[in-house]
């Protein structure tokens, strides 16, 4: 506080100062900020040894839960202000052992089964929290973390800055502080949120301090934005009233553009400029909730010229809608996928080929299913271009040979000359189980909205919007603790402020809606979904974490379809999931206990949820389907299929 | 707003002072006010060709699990690339492609797999995969190796050994310790706990679903021939494959069950040098009582410390529990040394050293620390002294240090007339301590993982693959957050302790894409192996793929490759084009833009000398330098 009140003083006396000329040199800004940064390393470099030391003293009881639980907060404030460049060079060291999400990791590059324990901060924070903190884990905890930060200390120290670097980093911390910090997902247990928040936004504070005294003008508004979102979090700092939705739309979306501004004011070089291969955020995005906010190619892993070519997405709706993909000419795509129910199709689990029976899980919506780093509930797929395969060969589903397909889609003069436009210049390949592929991908990967009349609210374009909504809105992403797993902006699992990971979760859905006699839907989920990686018991019963966007219109609900409205969606989390009402489930990953909600806050989670409702321009279906010339009973397949 | 910004430069500071004090480089730049120094790049000599597509083209199949022989799209994940050369010259001879993916597939067989296909060139030097018809009648170019009715099926191919007589084997690296472990659905995995049957059995994509016991026939190994085993014994091992017949020859037995990885044999035919891919694994050599006869061998563990002559220890491979699965330990008992990660090996036919990478690892539970300190507790293995003093370097007493991690491998060398080991290049460079900025390496060797012998005017250089580890560290350059793998070039001359300013990149390949399996087929080509998506690419290089990299025996390339690297160390050149590695290079290590020929800025370079043109188009391009100095860059 005193701390705060000085630096702004200091701050105003500065801009006094450099009013007339530049105090310091474009190189001095970065030895500031590199200056800084050591300090703060420092500073949580001992952080992390009282911490180890306290830990000793209360498995000792020397020492008092309150006092270590002090501790571990300003530990992890410390934390918060290396945060921004730590993650931002460290990211996977970062994740795994300092402060990723209290779940058990996979090392992906380990030549067998390795499993990381949930290590590091959160880990710590929830502990060091709960009724049971058992003081022997707590000493492994922070001898772990000492082990772990030390590397990085190190390396860290010796860290050469550019200014690239710190714009980027501010940058992607403030994503950080709105969907991680904000929403609780890294203090789970001490819910220390917002000061955590006010912690991040020191360094922020500290770093453009230094750009001030070089460009006093350009960073005025920046440095004046950074100390009134401070101030902000000091007045309101209630984890469970705190008003998410207006601290993005004053301050986070301002600050979010405000960097990017600076940063092209100063000419300083974007991403691109130093590494051109595609990311998952598209930096010349405005605000988090733009519609432009991703790069759809980075997560489909085609190139953009197949996604933003008319004519392979438009070959690609064709197939969509043609049953000759499938065995008996029956099933297509859109047997499964309706447009008008944002591409699902109203059923608990959708039909299969064999009347009477169905395939083994709900249709997923599509709409926005391309931003994901795995596909289908199980995560069993990486790369969108081969995740049609699953349905061509399953035989459930189309029954039908790759193969054989793409032999049966030459016979139709048609559909060579559709595909000889949009892949005559890729040989053998012009029709072929890739360009098959690829056509689908395309047309799946333009199935995005963001422009829903809540992400038209959160950008600032309307003002207009129900209470219910922001009451919603903000029960998600705080106290409902929603948007920990469903992240912003996509609601769905893929993990900010990278979104280069997706990820499943064990919730304990029932195979009935009773609440009594609960019973675990027997599907096993990501752990049998045929990747050797994925055989791990804490995949047992894991399903991805799917988009909510979208959700009014694709009852019924879950991977098995067990609800049939929202509300009974909202029950079944505000009851903890199946171990909240009693289900043996040690791997599940929702927290067990009692939400707590009262019947407005459900209602109100509801409304926010149906206001993420966004389906246009993607409805369209096409009139006919190409013929095949030498193959009459071919042609009286119907359009989308029987089912 | 740039009036404004402009009127902002003027009052405060002059250009020139922004552009010494690297914030920033315009954004555009009147391209008439640089008559500057042209510098010509002329085209790559180096052109590639894609050969192979991983999930697209077309197998051809044996009969398998009762179905009829027939087509198979082929499986994916390639990694390790074998060569047969043709000794009667009616081709260039055979390629066997790995596939490390592993899954159930009812033509190709379950697990894992290998294709192989014929090869020869047409008059512009371009590789056609020839059509053929095999002895058992498939005809086709592309074929599946039949594992499943040879030598049951096998999995996760990764390395293996292309002998210099042509002779192909494929290593089952990931090692299974159950037959639940093989059979997604019915399994017990290492280190998780108990996990139960799957309910949906047909929803397993991969696996082995033949789990009955394994009866052993190979008359050739009197010891275990006709023993009954466990189905998961019969996997992890090195696999012999006939490349012209697409079908396995034999598992070999003889050497054992392990997590086996790369290998090499001596032009002589009288050794096998192998890499097992453990945390630890020991340096294994198994030796042929008769010439290229490897069905009647001595296998040995390599341990450092013994006096030369003495430094090679024989496991006794008569005892059955050392064939199935007890080497590793046998090796610790015999006091080998212990290596993080042994990966793809290669012996330079020039000298007859063997080079192989040691890959290294990080992770929090089974860190290299953690290990070397566990298994010395309880056995005679030894630490090498490489760890020791990498140990010592970052701050530990020695590798014991239960923080002591190995985040970037290297490649080590065994010289087999002194029975030396020693660190042909470290991975890295790691700064614990502080560097400045001048200091700073462009290059980084991470987790080198293949390698193999390229020679290019008679003379020999590492062609060393990455496979990064992960991303901390430095492993990507800093501000570059997409995984990124290299391939190095390293002059095996210069293949003792040398620093990574003596490794040469190859940027002839597409952007992101990542690379493994390089071998050199003739004097100017080589085939590469493409593996993991990317997005920067479209098809097929955004998939599994074999493309060819043509063009070595240019006589530029040469120059480039042998001469430039010696050039670019000089001090008193000012810029240097070096049309193979499609770079530029400055005297000095400086901040620099690259402009269009509008005069639009396109990158920024910051603390380097040099600039990768790889992917830019011909036609005009400006550099303009911190200090104001700009060339005239013309790429044909």
């Amino acid at each position: 506080m005193k701390k705060a009140y000085w630096i702004g003083l200091s701050l105003l006396l500065m801009i006094g100062l450099v009013a007339f000329r530049p105090v310091t040199k474009p190189s001095e800004v970065l030895d500031n900020i590199k200056n800084d940064y050591k300090v703060n390393l420092d500073d949580f470099n001992n952080q992390v040894d009282l911490l180890l030391q306290e830990a000793h003293q209360y498995q000792e009881e020397k020492i008092s839960k309150t006092n270590l639980q002090n501790r571990i907060i300003i530990t992890r404030e410390a934390y918060k202000k290396v945060e921004p460049f730590v993650e931002y060079f460290q990211i996977q060291a970062t994740t795994r052992y300092i402060n990723g999400a209290p779940l058990p990791k996979v090392d992906e590059s380990a030549p067998e089964h390795a499993v990381i324990p949930p290590l590091g901060l959160q880990t710590l924070d929830e502990t060091i929290f709960s009724d049971e903190a058992n003081a022997e884990e707590i000493v492994e905890l922070a001898e772990q973390l000492k082990r772990h930060w030390r590397d990085i200390y190190l390396y860290e120290r010796s860290r050469v800055l550019q200014h690239r670097f710190v714009f980027e980093a501010m940058r992607y911390q403030v994503i950080r502080i709105f969907t991680l910090g904000l929403t609780g997902f890294d203090t789970p247990g001490s819910v220390n949120a917002i000061p955590e928040a006010m912690a991040a936004l020191h360094t922020m504070e500290q770093s453009f301090f230094h750009y001030q005294k070089l460009v006093p003008k350009e960073t005025k508004k920046l440095a004046q934005l950074i100390s009134d979102a401070r101030t902000y979090l000091e007045d309101n700092n209630d984890f469970d009233t705190f008003d998410r939705l207006h601290f993005l739309r004053k301050y986070i979306n301002p600050l979010y553009s405000a960097i990017y501004n600076l940063q092209r004011n100063l000419q300083v070089e974007f991403v691109e400029e130093a590494d051109h291969t595609v990311k998952p955020v598209n930096y010349h995005s405005e605000h988090i909730f733009d519609e432009e906010f991703f790069h759809k190619s980075y997560f489909a892993q085609v190139a953009i010229s197949d996604l933003d070519d008319p004519k392979k997405i438009e070959l690609g709706k064709i197939l969509f809608y043609d049953p000759a993909l499938s065995r008996n000419f029956k099933m297509s795509c859109a047997s499964c996928h309706h447009p008008d129910k944002a591409f699902t199709d109203g059923l608990p689990k959708s039909k299969s080929n064999k009347p009477g029976t169905t395939t083994l899980r709900n249709a997923p919506t599509l709409v926005n299913a391309v931003y994901t780093d795995k596909y289908f509930y199980d995560l069993r797929e990486y790369d969108l271009e081969r995740q049609v395969k699953h349905v061509v060969q399953d035989s459930k589903e189309f029954n039908m040979d790759f193969l054989d397909l793409a032999d049966r889609l030459k016979e139709s003069e048609e559909y060579m000359q559709l595909f000889k436009e949009a892949y005559g210049d890729r040989d053998k390949y012009i029709i072929s189980t890739w360009s098959i592929s690829n056509a689908l991908a395309a047309y799946v990967a333009s199935l995005t909205s963001f422009n829903s009349p809540f992400d038209q609210y959160a950008r600032g374009e309307t003002d207009e919007i129900d209470a219910s909504v922001k009451r919603g809105f903000n029960l998600f992403m705080g106290k409902g603790a929603c948007g920990t797993c469903h992240f912003a902006p996509t609601f769905n699992g893929t993990v900010p402020p990278n979104y280069k990971e997706s990820e499943s979760e064990v919730l304990g859905v029932p195979i009935t809606p009773d609440t009594v006699d609960v019973v675990i839907d027997p599907d096993m989920g990501r752990m049998v979904n045929g990747r050797v990686r994925d055989e791990l018991a804490h995949f047992q019963y894991s399903f991805k974490t799917t988009t909510v966007r979208n959700i009014a219109l694709t009852a019924p609900y879950m991977h098995n379809g067990v609800y049939n409205t929202l509300e009974e969606v909202v029950d079944f989390y505000n009851r903890g999931g199946g171990a909240g009402m009693g289900m043996d489930l040690p791997h599940q990953t929702l927290p067990f206990d009692n939400l707590q909600f009262n019947q407005q806050e459900m209602g109100d989670l509801v409304s926010f949820m149906e206001a993420l409702t966004d389906t246009v321009g993607m409805t369209s279906v096409p009139k006919i389907l190409p013929k095949f010339e030498h193959h009459p009973e071919w042609n009286k397949r119907e359009l989308g299929g029987t089912y | 707003m740039k009036n404004f910004l402009l009127l902002v430069a003027i009052c405060f500071f002059s250009v020139a002072a922004l552009a010494q004090s690297q914030i920033a480089f315009d954004e555009e730049i009147s391209v008439s006010d640089y008559t500057s120094q042209t510098i010509l790049m002329p085209p790559s000599p180096l052109t590639t060709q894609v050969v192979f597509v991983g999930g697209y083209d077309i197998v051809q199949t044996t009969p398998t699990y009762g179905n009829p022989a027939g087509r198979a799209i082929a499986k994916e994940w390639h990694d390790f690339i074998g060569f047969t050369p043709d000794s009667s010259g009616t081709s260039l001879g055979w390629v066997s492609v790995n596939h490390e993916m592993i899954y159930m597939d009812d033509r190709i067989g379950d697990g894992g797999g290998m294709t192989t296909f014929r090869v020869e060139k047409d008059e512009n030097g371009q590789i056609v995969v020839m059509d053929q018809t095999l002895e058992d009648g498939r005809s086709g170019q592309f074929f599946n190796v039949d594992f499943v009715n040879t030598v049951g099926e096998t999995g996760m191919n990764c390395a293996g050994i292309s002998a210099p007589n042509g002779r192909i084997w494929t290593a089952e690296e990931w090692f299974r310790s159950s037959t639940g472990s093989i059979n997604n659905g019915n399994f017990r995995s290492p280190g998780s706990s108990w996990l139960p049957q799957n309910p949906s059995p047909e929803r397993a994509f991969q696996g082995v679903r033949d789990t009955s016991d394994f009866v052993i026939n190979t008359p050739e190994f009197p010891l275990i021939d006709g023993d009954t085993i466990a189905k998961y014994d019969n996997f992890n091992y090195m696999v012999e494959i006939d490349p012209k017949q697409a079908k396995a020859i034999r598992k070999q037995y003889n050497w054992g069950r392990a997590g086996w990885e790369g290998g090499a044999i001596t032009e002589d035919g009288k050794y096998a040098y192998l890499g097992i891919d453990s945390s630890p694994g020991p340096w294994v050599r198994v030796t042929a009582a008769t010439a290229w006869d490897f069905t009647d061998v001595k296998l040995e563990v390599f341990k450092h410390d013994n006096a030369q002559g003495e430094r090679w220890i024989e496991i006794d491979m008569t005892n059955k529990d050392n064939i199935f699965g007890g080497l590793r330990d046998a090796a610790w008992e015999a006091g080998a040394t212990m290596y993080i990660r042994n990966e793809w090996v290669t012996i330079d036919p020039a000298t007859g050293i063997v080079y192989w990478t040691e890959t290294g690892r990080d992770s929090g539970s089974s860190g290299p620390g953690i290990l070397f300190s566990a298994i010395t507790a309880e056995t005679n293995a030894v630490i090498p002294p490489h760890h020791t003093a990498l140990a010592q370097e970052r701050g530990f007493a020695d590798a014991t240090d239960l923080a002591y991690q190995d985040y970037y491998g290297r490649v080590l060398y065994y010289d087999p007339a002194t029975e030396e080991v020693g660190v042909a290049i470290h991975g890295g460079p790691y700064f614990p301590n502080g560097v400045s900025e001048a200091e700073y390496p462009e290059k980084h060797l991470s987790n080198p993982d293949g390698i193999n012998v390229l020679t290019v005017g008679g003379k020999s250089f590492l062609m060393i693959q990455e496979d990064l580890n992960g991303s901390s560290f430095g492993r990507m350059p800093d501000g570059i957050s997409n995984r990124y793998c290299e391939l190095y070039l390293l002059a095996a001359d210069a293949a003792k302790d040398a620093s990574v300013e003596d490794l040469v990149r190859i940027t002839a390949i597409p952007a992101g894409a990542e690379i493994t399996g390089a071998i050199q087929i003739d004097d100017n080509t080589v085939l590469v192996n493409s593996q993991h998506p990317s997005a920067d690419n479209p098809f097929p290089y955004n998939h599994s793929l074999t493309f060819a990299i043509h063009g070595f025996a240019n006589s530029n390339v040469t120059t480039d490759l042998i001469e430039a690297p010696e050039v670019q160390k000089a001090k008193d050149l000012v810029v240097y084009p070096n049309p193979t590695t499609r770079e530029v290079f400055l005297s000095k290590t400086t901040d620099f833009a690259l402009y269009n020929s509008n005069g639009q800025r396109l990158r920024v370079y910051r603390n380097t000398n040099t600039a990768d043109l790889g992917n830019f188009q011909s036609g005009v391009y400006y550099i303009v330098t911190a200090e104001n100095v700009s060339y005239k860059i013309v790429v044909q």
